[in-house]
């Protein structure tokens, strides 16, 4: 594993009491209801909770790919749409969307030839920014660089996800359910893999999972949604020690924070 | 860093050979005995000719059936190629736009329904004995296969790969050829397979309504003086013509579309 020579400006966000619904009054959707949070520079946060209550909404708002109805939202000193023509989001999101027409080598590229104005803008004289080919070396596709993605199992296809992302050297990850669709083996090797990443980019990184293994593993703090109308119901802060040390999920204070985040997700949903 | 190397493919000569032999089987049962019913019944040749003797029309004139060919092939190929460009334009137009999905769809649904055949008389009152009548005939007859697949193939970009790329504030022009253009591609071609061959077919019934030379006006000539042989081997040359040409789509699609995951064409 190669890390970068030094780090990415990491940048904090700050969400008051964003609200969204869809669809018009009656028949309509409360997806989020004042929802306020704050994530600090360097800070992962995991978003968990049942379906349908509203995770992807709040990563769509935060990414500014999706305008919430009330409340306002801040990444670092910008607007998210701002933040997003700055090029300061990574986003994986569950499916890993690439160019089947595109190698591997290029899809991990294709971030970088959009938007040139301000990637060039974001170019640094430091040469802190992974090339492609570390990149590739850091998420064990080196041998496939020239492959296309029909070529790579969903495994490989979700890596060349994250490389892409990481690739923008971008202050923020945002990463919806990346690991989701893999096989629990496949799963952990990713999980360690996210960690090495953001341990040595010093990102700031929301991540949205379905297993409270995964947030207890990964996060600082652990953010449990109730659905209907999509809300926070309990904040867990994670303090194991980083880097995690091998067999924490065999640990007792690991098994005490699954129990309380089980069982606020259960009196959520009652 | 090692170069990816795709598998090999073992067994492609025996893999090809598999993949001629049973379809000349099959043309050779069905000729084989087509001439020999012929031959053994002492049917009439107006009624059915046997493949041999529409075999020697054909072989003892190359240049006439060649010119007359190259006069349909190049009508047809004159009348795809604006139908495309005319397609691909309406159907960026409706894919972008909903008042223009409004506007258009139904125009394109209407030339859908038209039976394109009865306007060869109006076309060749209007555009005469010449090249245009058949130009505008296998234009019109492509044009709706064209214009939906393109539509449909420019629409159908993945919700997902879309937010991807405006995650990092992509252009619509940048959406566009990074996403669009090349998702609608595996469409176009699946279109432009079929359209080959209503293509001529479009030229053809043109060159019937009135024309001085190409295939259909052998096809006139020969009815006119029942020639039937002749009609057949008219038919015959069509048929070369048409397998050639989609053929020649397949390899150029074979070329483009090598990404394409298999299964995933349309
Ligand atoms: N574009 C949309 N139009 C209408 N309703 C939507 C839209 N997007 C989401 N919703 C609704 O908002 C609610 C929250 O959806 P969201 O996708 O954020 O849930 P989620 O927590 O990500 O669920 P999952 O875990 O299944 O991915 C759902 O009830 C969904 O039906
Ligand atoms: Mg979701």
């Amino acid at each position: 594993m190669t890390a970068p020579a030094s780090l990415p400006v990491a940048e904090g966000i700050r969400l008051s009491g964003v609200s969204k619904r869809f669809g018009r009054h009656q028949q309509g959707i409360q997806a989020l209801s004042d929802i306020t949070l704050d994530v600090a520079e360097g800070e992962l946060v995991t978003l968990i909770g049942p379906s349908g209550c509203g995770k992807t909404t709040l990563l769509r708002i935060i990414g500014g790919l999706l305008d919430p109805d009330t409340g306002t939202v801040r990444v670092g000193t910008l607007s998210p749409d701002a933040a997003r023509r700055e090029k300061h989001f990574g986003f994986v999101p569950q499916a890993p969307a690439l160019l089947p027409w595109r190698t591997v080598i290029d899809n991990v590229t294709l971030l970088d030839e959009v938007n040139k104005r301000r990637g060039r803008r974001r170019a640094d004289p430091a040469g802190n920014r992974p090339t492609p080919a570390e990149l590739l070396e850091q998420t064990g596709l080196s041998e496939f660089g020239h492959a296309h993605p029909h070529e790579l199992s969903g495994g490989m296809q979700q890596r060349v996800a994250l490389a892409r992302a990481m690739a923008l050297c971008a202050p923020i990850l945002l990463m919806d359910e990346p690991f989701a669709a893999l096989d629990e083996i496949t799963r952990g090797e990713m999980r360690h893999l996210l960690l090495d990443v953001w341990a040595s980019s010093g990102a700031t990184c929301v991540f949205v999972t379905h297993s409270i293994d995964e947030a207890v593993l990964l996060s600082d703090r652990v953010v449990v949604l109730a659905p209907r109308p999509g809300r926070i119901a309990a904040v867990e802060p994670i303090d194991l020690p980083r880097p995690r040390p091998p067999g924490i999920e065999d640990q007792p204070e690991f098994h005490e924070h699954v129990r309380r985040i089980r069982q606020a997700l259960h009196g959520s949903a009652r | 860093m090692e170069p990816y190397v795709p598998p090999s493919e073992p067994g492609r000569g025996r893999r090809a050979f598999s993949a001629v032999l049973p379809p000349t089987l099959a043309f050779a049962v069905l000729f084989g005995g087509w001439e020999l019913f012929v031959r053994a019944s002492d049917i009439s040749h107006l009624v059915l000719p046997a493949p041999s003797a529409i075999g020697r029309e054909i072989w003892d004139e190359p240049g006439y059936w060649w010119s007359h060919a190259m006069v349909t092939g190049s009508e047809a190929l004159l009348g795809l190629l604006i139908a495309l460009v005319v397609a691909i334009v309406l159907a960026i137009l409706i894919a972008h736009s909903t008042v223009m999905d409004r506007a258009l769809t139904p125009v394109v649904t209407m030339v859908q329904v038209t039976p394109v055949i009865a306007l060869a008389t109006p076309l060749v009152i209007w555009l005469g004995f010449g090249l245009a009548p058949k130009v505008v005939m296998a234009a019109l007859i492509t044009f709706v296969p064209l214009v939906v697949n393109a539509a449909m193939g420019l629409r159908s970009i993945d919700a997902t790969t879309e937010e991807v790329l405006r995650s990092v504030a992509a252009s619509p022009s940048e959406i566009f050829w990074k996403l669009r253009v090349p998702q609608a591609l595996p469409y176009l071609f699946s279109a432009l397979r079929v359209c080959v061959g209503l293509a001529l077919i479009g030229a053809l019934v043109a060159e019937w309504f009135g024309s001085t030379e190409g295939l259909g006006r052998v096809m006139t000539q020969a009815r006119n003086s029942l020639a039937i042989t002749k009609l057949w081997a008219a038919v015959a040359v069509l048929m070369a013509m048409g397998i050639v040409a989609t053929t020649l789509v397949r390899l150029v699609e074979r070329r483009v579309l090598r990404w394409h995951a298999p299964g995933r064409r349309p």
